[in-house]
């Protein structure tokens, strides 16, 4: 009996996991671009896209596994979560990277990926997330904008005999089951530009209007965080690429 | 004053009369006339202690009726001199005691309790109280562990001194506290005699306690009587670490609770049934005390061609403890014309088949049912010896149990209570230790060179108990 | 029955007194000691001093103890029956000390009772014969007859009164440890239903269901238990929660997936080897070692030991030895030794080692300073570190003398 090892040291696949919904005409298809230079494998959940997603996403070749909802999920966000983690696992994967249709990994994270995955000391790996502001030049960093100061976790080895649950929340759930917490992980030093909001005013004041909306008292995220898109002069730092 | 304060501030004034005078013992018993005590025993040890404090603290006059809970149940007679008013009534297989002890009630009054229950001072008069207060009234419980609903209380006692202590503080303190209740399921009840005229006895088709006294309180309710529950009387209960028979509700059991009363099936265990809105129940039927015992019929199997041995066949144990036994024989085979026969069994037969073809086994058996009155039959072959008490046996664990089926799995192990399991998928067993009720497709026999068999029927439930029959 | 009641500390601490009114064929209870005449009227009992305690024959006695500090008086006067009662380090103990002479004296001990929940679940799965003396239930179980008043016993009351009856019968009495664990168990399902979103009472119920051998009901009782933990961030729950399923999955008889769920749970280079090993045995066809090993990498070592004991191979007898090893069941490790059941390769340096040093606290244990002593010197003529357990026999005969000199004091 030949036994697959519980963790290689080398030869692991990477493959990218996504959800995405009505991204056409925005940075969808250079992060598709983006990812297939240096992942093995992309899945997706189109979460009832209206505008060509689903088209822009089967146009990539390694986009291997694709499917589109026939009604959005997205106010049950645990089971959208759910349901991209099982499409993702079905595909026997080594390790799964957790990607928003917005996300690009600076280059030394491409170029260190390999090295992150083949070893069989830890499980997971957090990155350093960078909220874009108003363009792809600078990040904002205030008061209620430093998700930079911690490590989000975005890579994760699949352990096929492993529990893995998602709180049962409508909003704010992790991309990634809450169970990979127990084990021990790699708090990278290497970075992901997050372009959502390095969009122009009149988009980032739209988008606080959907989060008023669906979330008119804070339960889900913090009013003050959500006015704070409204601020005039926030605080933006120049963004350097680390040399490789 | 206004009238009605009038009446209130009466009301006050007699309540406080009555506390005075029950304070200083001028107030006599409710009742002037003996009341029975039914005491369904489970083991010896509590039945002693529960039979001692019924003595101690019933200030009536009573009569006991003892009724042991199994064939097994020793002997408690000597721990009592014989002027105490109890009668020990022997175990009856295939009976419902309860019912039979139903019959002879000559008093108005009646209490139904388990040997679990602990009895304290004054309990007595204080549950025939709420009978007098209101003529609707006709079941009454105190409080206690063994209620499920409103009179379920938990209480802890170090000592039975601490217990007689509380119960001579709280029961004067709040004396005269009932109220009516929608179900009572306790090990404690006091009923008026005339229940058993209006409604009958306990439904024989059940077999838990719980849902025998549910089934028989909701049969009360259909006629307008009341329930009553006194918060003034606790009673101390004892709990088994073991699950004791009666206790546990068969699943079976449960569906047909639930058809009679129209309750949704997973709705166990037993919430729902305090909330029934009986009037959307259906009337039942009167059910009679008076029922005889299972009949039994025992087909005596002698067959040639069974196993190797040269030695002739056992004797048939007729002379068997049960009584209601009709005796079929079948004869299968070639045989001397009166085989294993030094009591002379094949004369006091009802009925006698024989086949001269082994072959033909299968239409002797099929002769033979159609002979069969009993509602079970248990067979018997000259290959086995069997004990004296072999069918009561069977008829015990067939009515007990509410078997289907039940096969001894006997080898001799003296001294040990009968185990029963239920084994999870039927199996062939041996003919010769089966016994099967009469119903439609119970099974299938066979036949091998050493054995015949029988084959159960999956969904029926299918009892193997141990004690000791000897295999040849 | 005579009793002989050891305290740890005198009377005073002693905090099973009402269970000494309930026990079975009480003849006569003795307690060694101090005790106020109040008491020894309520109670009934008489006190005792030490000097006249060691004057009497003990062995129709069965004596309670409760320090492990009595182990090697007691030892030394051969009672019928030795019933330990355990109870968590007191502050003014050494705490490592007194863990490990605990577990000597369970290891040694007829029955075992504690009041703590946490020593009895980890006691449930390191020997037989553990009883709980504690619970929540007011319902009656049984009554005693004590003096003019009948005494009502609650559950554990009356399991352990049922165990201690068997016992002084000669009986076996582990269907009472099977009847108290379906009592604990339905207290914990039911208040899972309760109070569904806390974690320990989770555990608790899968632990007893783990234990009654319903593996397959426990587990979902331990993935909510894993979640609550998780989600309220007890993160240190891999190996007490996840790797506890792999025993689960051993208990159903799943070994495959015992050995994955055990790997994941496992980094080091050592733990890794352990997995080749557990594979290679399955491959072998030795389920037997890898269901044991499973067990006891979940320091579950009552099951693995009730699974290797019907087994006959050096293997599994090497690794019924470590297993006795970790549970102080001394007596046992040298039986297996002179036996001759373990193999010579096993019997490595290390392992001659421990087996003097196992030796000399035996020794110790039953007052042969002279063989205790050496059978230490020998083995530090081995392996030089030996020396420190010399330290710790002479710490704990220093403990020792210390309690029984305030017990003479007091008397």
């Amino acid at each position: 009996m030949n036994h697959k090892p519980i963790r290689k040291t080398s030869g692991n696949r990477l493959t990218a996991m996504l959800q995405v919904r009505n991204e056409a005409n925005r940075y969808l298809e250079s992060v598709l671009h983006d990812l297939s230079e240096f992942v093995d494998e992309i899945v997706i959940i189109d979460d009832a896209s209206t505008d060509g997603t689903f088209e822009l996403c089967q146009s990539f070749a390694k986009v291997t596994r694709l499917i589109k909802l026939e009604k959005s999920e997205f106010i049950h966000e645990w089971q959208l979560r759910q349901r991209l983690w099982e499409l993702a696992i079905s595909t026997d994967p080594d390790w799964l990277l957790a990607v928003d249709a917005d996300e690009f990994y600076e280059d030394l994270a491409k170029v260190h990926m390999r090295d992150l995955i083949n070893q069989d000391q830890y499980d997971w790996v957090g990155f350093r997330i960078y909220d874009f502001w108003g363009g792809l030049t600078h990040y904002r960093e205030d008061e209620l904008w430093m998700i930079h100061q911690r490590h989000t976790r975005l890579l994760v080895r699949y352990l096929p005999d492993f529990y893995y649950f998602y709180p049962r929340m409508d909003h704010h759930v992790p991309r990634l089951p809450l169970s990979y917490a127990v084990l021990p992980g790699f708090q990278a030093e290497l970075r992901v530009k997050h372009y959502g909001w390095a969009v122009s005013k009149e988009e980032r004041y739209e988008k606080y209007l959907r989060y008023m909306s669906s979330d008119p008292n804070g339960e889900w995220g913090s009013l003050e965080q959500y006015q704070s898109i409204l601020d005039e002069y926030p605080t933006l730092i120049e963004w350097k690429e680390d040399p490789l | 004053m206004s009238n009605r304060d009038n009446i209130e501030k009466n009301t006050e004034h007699l309540a406080k009369r009555f506390t005075h005078l029950d304070h200083i013992g001028l107030i006599g018993l409710p009742s002037i006339d003996k009341v029975t005590i039914i005491l369904e025993m489970t083991d010896p040890v509590w039945a002693v202690h529960s039979i001692q404090l019924l003595l101690l603290h019933s200030e009536h006059p009573i009569r006991i009726i003892a009724l042991p809970g199994s064939l097994e149940f020793p002997s408690i007679q000597q721990y009592f001199a014989k002027e105490e008013p109890i009668e020990f009534w022997p175990y009856e297989a295939g009976i419902d005691r309860v019912n039979q002890a139903f019959v002879t009630i000559e008093t108005p009054f009646v209490v139904l309790m388990e040997d679990r229950i602990m009895v304290t001072p004054r309990w007595l008069s204080s549950l025939i109280w709420p009978c007098m207060d209101e003529e609707r009234v006709m079941i009454v419980s105190p409080m206690s562990s063994t209620e499920q609903f409103d009179g379920k209380l938990d209480l802890w006692f170090q000592s039975h001194a601490d217990l007689v202590s509380y119960a001579e503080e709280h029961h004067p303190r709040n004396q005269g506290l009932w109220r009516q209740v929608t179900m009572l399921t306790g090990s404690c009840l006091l009923f008026r005699r005339e229940l058993l005229d209006d409604v009958g006895g306990f439904d024989p088709l059940l077999r838990s306690r719980e849902l025998k006294v549910a089934d028989w309180c909701l049969r009360a309710r259909l006629l307008t009587a009341q329930l009553a529950l006194c918060e003034d009387v606790y009673v101390q209960a004892l709990h088994s670490l073991k699950p004791r028979r009666g206790e546990k509700i068969l699943s079976d059991e449960w569906h047909l609770f639930c058809s009679k009363w129209g309750i949704e099936r997973d709705s166990y265990p037993l919430t729902s049934i305090s909330e029934l809105d009986i009037s959307q129940c259906l009337i039942q039927p009167f059910i009679s005390i008076h029922h005889e015992p299972v009949f039994i019929t025992v087909l005596v199997v002698v067959s040639e061609g069974l196993d190797t041995t040269l030695e002739p066949g056992y004797p048939i144990q007729i002379e068997q403890s049960y009584s209601r036994i009709q005796w079929i024989g079948i004869l299968i085979g070639e045989h001397e014309e009166h085989p294993c026969d030094e009591q002379g069994i094949w004369g006091r037969l009802d009925a006698l088949i024989k086949v001269r073809e082994v072959e033909q086994w299968h239409e002797a058996l099929e002769a033979a049912f159609m002979l069969v009155k009993g509602e079970v039959i248990t067979f018997m072959f000259d290959t086995r010896t069997y004990e004296s008490d072999y069918v009561t046996w069977v008829v015990d664990f067939m009515y007990r149990e509410s078997a289907d089926v039940v096969v001894n799995t006997g080898h001799d192990i003296p001294n040990l209570e009968a185990q029963v399991h239920i084994p999870k998928e039927p199996l062939p067993v041996p003919l010769s230790l089966t016994a099967h009720r009469r119903i439609q497709e119970v099974g299938s026999y066979v036949r091998s060179l050493e054995e015949y068999y029988f084959i159960p029927r999956a969904s029926l439930r299918a009892v193997y108990w141990t004690k000791g029959t000897e295999d040849e | 029955m005579k009793y002989m009641i050891f305290c740890h500390n005198g009377w005073g601490d002693f905090s099973y007194k009402r269970m000494l009114k309930l026990l079975p064929d009480r003849d006569e209870v003795l307690v060694v000691g101090e005790v106020m005449e109040k008491d020894e009227q309520d109670y009934d009992v008489c006190s005792i001093s030490l000097t006249n305690m060691l004057s009497l024959d003990l062995t129709e006695y069965t004596t309670i103890v409760c320090s492990p500090y009595w182990l090697k008086t007691v030892n030394s006067l051969h009672p019928r029956y030795m019933i330990a009662l355990l109870e968590r380090c007191p502050d003014d103990q050494d705490a490592e000390m007194w863990n490990k002479y605990s577990e000597l004296l369970a290891a040694q001990a007829d029955i075992v009772g504690t009041a703590s929940e946490r020593i009895y679940l980890e006691q449930c799965l390191r020997r037989e014969g553990i009883f709980l003396l504690s619970g929540e239930s007011l319902l009656t179980y049984g009554m005693v007859n004590h003096r003019h008043d009948t005494l009502f016993l609650n559950d554990y009351e009356m399991i352990w009164f049922e165990a201690l009856s068997s016992m002084n019968k000669g009986e076996r009495f582990e269907q009472w440890t099977s009847v108290q664990w379906e009592i604990r168990c339905k207290y914990y399902v039911d208040l899972v239903a309760t109070y569904p979103f806390h974690a320990t009472i989770s555990y608790l119920a899968a632990t007893y269901l783990y234990l009654l051998g319903r593996s397959s009901d426990a587990g979902m009782y331990l993935v909510n238990s894993f979640e609550q933990m998780v989600l309220h961030d007890y993160l240190d729950c891999l190996e007490s929660h996840y790797r506890f399923l792999s025993s689960m999955a051993a208990q159903v008889g799943d070994l495959e997936k015992a050995i994955r769920i055990y790997a994941v749970s496992v980094y080091s280079e050592e733990d890794q080897m352990k997995v080749i090993e557990m594979r290679n045995w399955l491959e072998h066809g030795k389920d037997d070692l890898v269901k044991a090993e499973i067990f006891r990498l979940n320091e579950d070592y009552a099951s693995a030991i009730r699974t290797l004991k019907p087994l006959n191979t050096s293997e599994s007898k090497s690794l019924l030895r470590d297993n006795y090893v970790q549970t102080y069941r001394y007596e046992d490790v040298l039986r297996l030794k002179e036996e001759g059941s373990l193999s010579h390769e096993k019997d490595s340096e290390i392992s001659l080692v421990d087996s003097l040093l196992i030796r000399g606290t035996i020794h110790m244990l039953h007052n042969r300073p002279y063989e205790a002593v050496t059978a230490i010197l020998t083995a530090t003529t081995v392996e030089l570190s030996a020396l420190r357990w010399l330290s710790e026999m002479s710490s704990y005969e220093e403990s020792a003398e210390r309690m029984l000199r305030s017990i003479a004091y007091e008397s």
